[in-house]
């Protein structure tokens, strides 16, 4: 961000020659990076004019803010707008210096390549921690870091010979979970904070696809449950209340301290392709001590209309998402980010990180102050990743677009960004590596 | 002048072969392939074992969509690379005609064989390599000179050779039935489709068949002519039953694409891309483009109409498109209440017409591949009671309508 204080970017030549009319408004930009907080280390903003104008650009910094002034105009005209100064606002508080997140196209049942990829923030460096090539063009997904630890993760490496990939350290093993305790594979991971057991939802998913309409695709569970990996002794253990033919239990998230795990819970349904509009999920909560769930579960919140996934929890603030029904908000471009103060019980659509379109996964940093999320706002299909900065007292600023050399790079990118993860460092390159695990 | 004679004669063969011969194969490469000016692109393709020659192989591949320039790349590529031979050779004062004929000739039958441009573009680029190479060291008199009419009928010779090769190798004649039928499809050139999947060749090259009964429906014959092609059974028909993989999702990108259901058409289209060389295309980003204009998804297309602008021959195509949203208007995505009710794809077209049909989609076709449908199914009683309510459309009942009915089916 230094770079941008001092920054004087003249993106187009020619622009000496426009006489340049002042006007009171601040220019419409792409990505909107207008009066948005961003970490102090963040790499430099790129934008462009919405409209596809040129623009030319300087920018001072004033305290903990910079201040944008912008220059537009037509190419081949000699007129232009000299707009007011927008202001984006420098945060002090610390984000992790990476994130991974998963890139694949937003397809439907097949893909060809998909990868783990990891990427800087303070730049716009991105390097594969894992491509799909490792694992003869497999799905590899549902990364997890233990406690944002890069030397320490796991994800699961579908295919033949699959399983589960866990790294600690240079060690690298592939477990299959289909092989051990229930014989059930492992889906959504939530690492304890604690690093030694790692729940997994276990979901047999299905997709549909609409016959007509705006929704393509629609995904449901035929049914689900929560398993629990010892990584220490590689066993898998259940509890009755989190795993049998009454619920569907899924999107496991642990409270901060490890002693409560929260999950995502509906009544097993017989025919779900039929019923999924009436299927939703309950946030609902077990506590867990010495390596086993205790007592009975509870709810920790149920709603007739909305239907809850990805429950994350930082301190007392428990953020997750809510669609209308079902158990994959990706493809429901109603689903939105809402959050719960686990104090006070109060409940609030997040307005100002939502869209008329899709919200989906979310993570918070390990100091509760930055939030990564994904959002299809900028074309209703390619998830791309936003971040805003939490005040801790249940109010996010507006959310900006993980910045990018090139603006348009978000516009030509033909994949999706999934489970963004805030990570301490760079998880390296271990495509060799993997594939390795794969050799007969 | 004699020195240009020998390499036009290959080129002249390679045009003419070309274009006479593998049209339709080389348009089916630009189908399948893909160039961006996006950093996603070069970073995919420098990851490949040779970048460099895939780069310019999909430069070219670009151009292979329009008739003639296919053949004359190919040609160039192969005159090119006789003339690079013929260079080196001359400079160890070799005589260079025969073998630069030979060494040519030799890659345009593999061009011809290739899946991609890039294998090509590799030995050009490393005869360059040579060739650059070759100037460093010193001029060699010539040696053993050969008369020209030895060097002409030599060249002939193996041109001649190669366009014999290439002409009677069956592979490569199915291969270009194959790509005329695809590309007469993605054109809505039915006329065209039926002159080449003639009953008597569906007998042999059953994967035309489909694409006859496509055409069929489309002229509104399939209740005439269904049973004079050789179908055994619904699979032949709608490719139900079949295997999934690009053949299954090019044909169902087509079929739902006539059958106006672009919900079908779109997944099909985006399962094909799997299977494509760069996981996308550019038929596939044209078929999205044009989808989802005609859905009124505008974001979408303004997306895809972005991508394909950062290719070298879109230019027009885009503008189409780009102009006609500016003064279109985009649908309203729909309610949750809509989307929780309305009927899902199945993997059986005969069902997935029903339900098209059920929800008031019905294209012109679509009636009569019901139909069909039910009778290779054998089952006349559902052909009866649908045949019955929609009597309306047929002033004259199709010949094997009325043999069902009479119970000669």
């Amino acid at each position: 961000m230094k770079k941008i204080a001092i920054a004087v970017c003249l993106l187009a030549a020619g622009c000496g020659r426009v006489h340049f009319a002042a006007s009171d408004a601040v220019p419409e930009i792409f990505p909107d990076y207008v009066g948005v907080t961003v970490p102090e280390t963040m790499a430099a903003l790129s934008f462009e004019m919405a409209d596809g104008r040129k623009l030319s650009y300087t920018s001072e910094r004033v305290g903990d803010t910079l201040f944008f002034h912008v220059k537009a105009w037509k190419k081949g005209s000699k007129e232009g707008v000299a707009y007011a100064p927008f202001k984006v606002f420098l945060s002090k508080d610390e984000i992790p210096p990476y994130i991974a997140y998963r890139l694949i196209e937003p397809n439907y049942e097949g893909w060809r390549d998909m990868g783990i990829y990891a990427r800087e923030l303070a730049s716009y460096k991105e390097t594969a921690v894992v491509r799909n090539s490792a694992n003869g063009r497999g799905c590899v997904n549902c990364h997890s870091f233990a406690g944002g630890d890069p030397g320490r993760m796991m994800f699961h490496a579908r295919g033949a010979g699959g399983g589960t990939v866990f790294r600690d350290g240079e060690e690298l093993r592939l477990l299959n979970l289909t092989t051990v305790g229930p014989k059930r594979q492992g889906t959504y991971p939530a690492w304890h904070p604690g690093g030694r057991y790692i729940a997994y939802s276990s979901n047999s998913t299905q997709q549909s696809f609409p016959i007509a309409g705006s929704q393509p695709v629609e995904v449901y569970d035929h049914f689900s449950d929560i398993i629990l990996l010892d990584t220490q002794t590689d066993s898998v253990t259940t509890c009755p209340h989190l795993f049998g033919d009454a619920e569907m239990e899924t999107f496991p998230a642990w409270s901060p301290d490890g002693e409560i795990l929260y999950y995502c819970s509906a009544p097993q349904s017989e025919k779900v392709a039929a019923n999924r509009g009436d299927i939703r999920y309950a946030l609902k909560a077990i506590r867990f001590r010495d390596g086993a769930f205790e007592g009975e579960p509870w709810t920790v919140f149920a709603s007739d209309s909305l239907s809850v996934s990805f429950p994350r929890v930082s301190g007392k603030w428990l953020l997750f998402t809510a669609s209308a029904y079902g158990t994959f908000p990706i493809w429901h471009r109603e689903a939105d980010l809402w959050l719960l103060d686990l104090e006070s019980g109060a409940l609030r659509r997040v307005d100002e990180l939502d869209s008329e379109d899709t919200e989906s996964y979310h993570s918070w940093s390990p100091n509760g102050r930055w939030v990564v999320f994904s959002s299809r706002r900028l074309d209703g299909r390619y998830t791309r990743l936003f971040f805003a900065h939490f005040d801790g007292e249940g109010h996010f600023s507006k959310p900006f677009l993980l910045p990018q050399q090139d603006p348009q790079h978000n516009v030509l990118r033909l994949t999706s960004y999934n489970v963004p993860e805030f990570v301490d460092g760079d998880p390296g390159q271990l495509t060799d590596a993997v594939s390795k695990l794969f050799q007969p | 002048m004699k020195k240009i004679l020998p390499p036009l004669i290959v080129f002249a063969g390679a045009f003419l072969g070309t274009l006479l011969l593998q049209k339709n194969s080389f348009v089916m490469q630009e189908y399948d392939g893909l160039f961006l000016l996006s950093g996603d692109y070069f970073s995919a393709m420098l990851r490949t074992p040779f970048p460099v020659s895939g780069i310019i192989g999909d430069f070219l591949t670009q151009f292979f969509r329009f008739g003639v320039y296919a053949p004359l790349i190919v040609a160039a590529g192969v005159c090119l690379a006789f003339l690079l031979v013929r260079s080196i050779l001359g400079r160890f004062g070799l005589p260079g005609d025969l073998p630069a004929a030979a060494l040519s000739c030799g890659l345009w039958v593999a061009v011809a064989f290739a899946p991609t441009a890039r294998r090509g573009v590799a030995v050009v680029l490393i005869l360059c390599l040579l060739w650059a190479l070759s100037r460093l060291l010193p001029k060699r008199d010539a040696r053993w000179p050969l008369p020209l009419w030895l060097n002409l009928a030599g060249t002939a010779l193996l041109a001649a050779g190669a366009f014999l090769f290439i002409a009677l190798n069956g592979t490569l004649q199915a291969r270009e039935r194959m790509a005329a039928v695809r590309v007469a499809a993605v054109n809505a050139d039915w006329d065209r489709i039926l002159s080449v999947a003639t009953p008597a060749r569906t007998a042999t090259e059953r994967e035309l068949l489909p694409y006859a009964f496509l055409a069929l429906g489309e002229k509104g014959r399939l209740g005439d002519e269904l049973y004079r092609y050789p179908v055994r059974s619904r699979s032949d028909f709608d490719m139900s039953g079949l295997p999934e993989g690009y053949a299954h999702y090019f044909y169902n990108a087509l079929l739902y694409g006539t059958l106006q259901g672009p919900n079908e058409a779109v997944h099909s289209a985006f399962q094909l891309a799997t299977y494509q060389e760069h996981g996308q295309s550019f038929l596939v980003l044209r078929r999205l483009l044009a989808d989802y204009y005609a859905m009124g998804n505008y974001a979408l297309a303004k997306k895809y109409a972005a991508v394909l602008s950062r290719s070298t021959l879109h230019a027009q195509y885009v503008r189409h498109f780009t102009e006609r949203m500016a003064a279109g208007t985009p649908r309203e995505p729909d309610s949750v209440a809509f989307r929780k009710e309305v009927p899902l794809i199945t993997r059986d077209p005969l069902s997935n017409l029903v339900k098209l049909g059920a929800g008031g989609i019905n294209a012109p076709a679509s009636l009569d591949r019901v139909l069909c449908s039910l009778l290779l199914d054998g089952d006349l009683d559902s052909f009866r009671t649908v045949l019955a309510s929609a009597r309306d459309r047929y002033p004259v009942l199709p010949r094997y309508y009325q043999e069902a009915l009479a119970g000669g089916l």
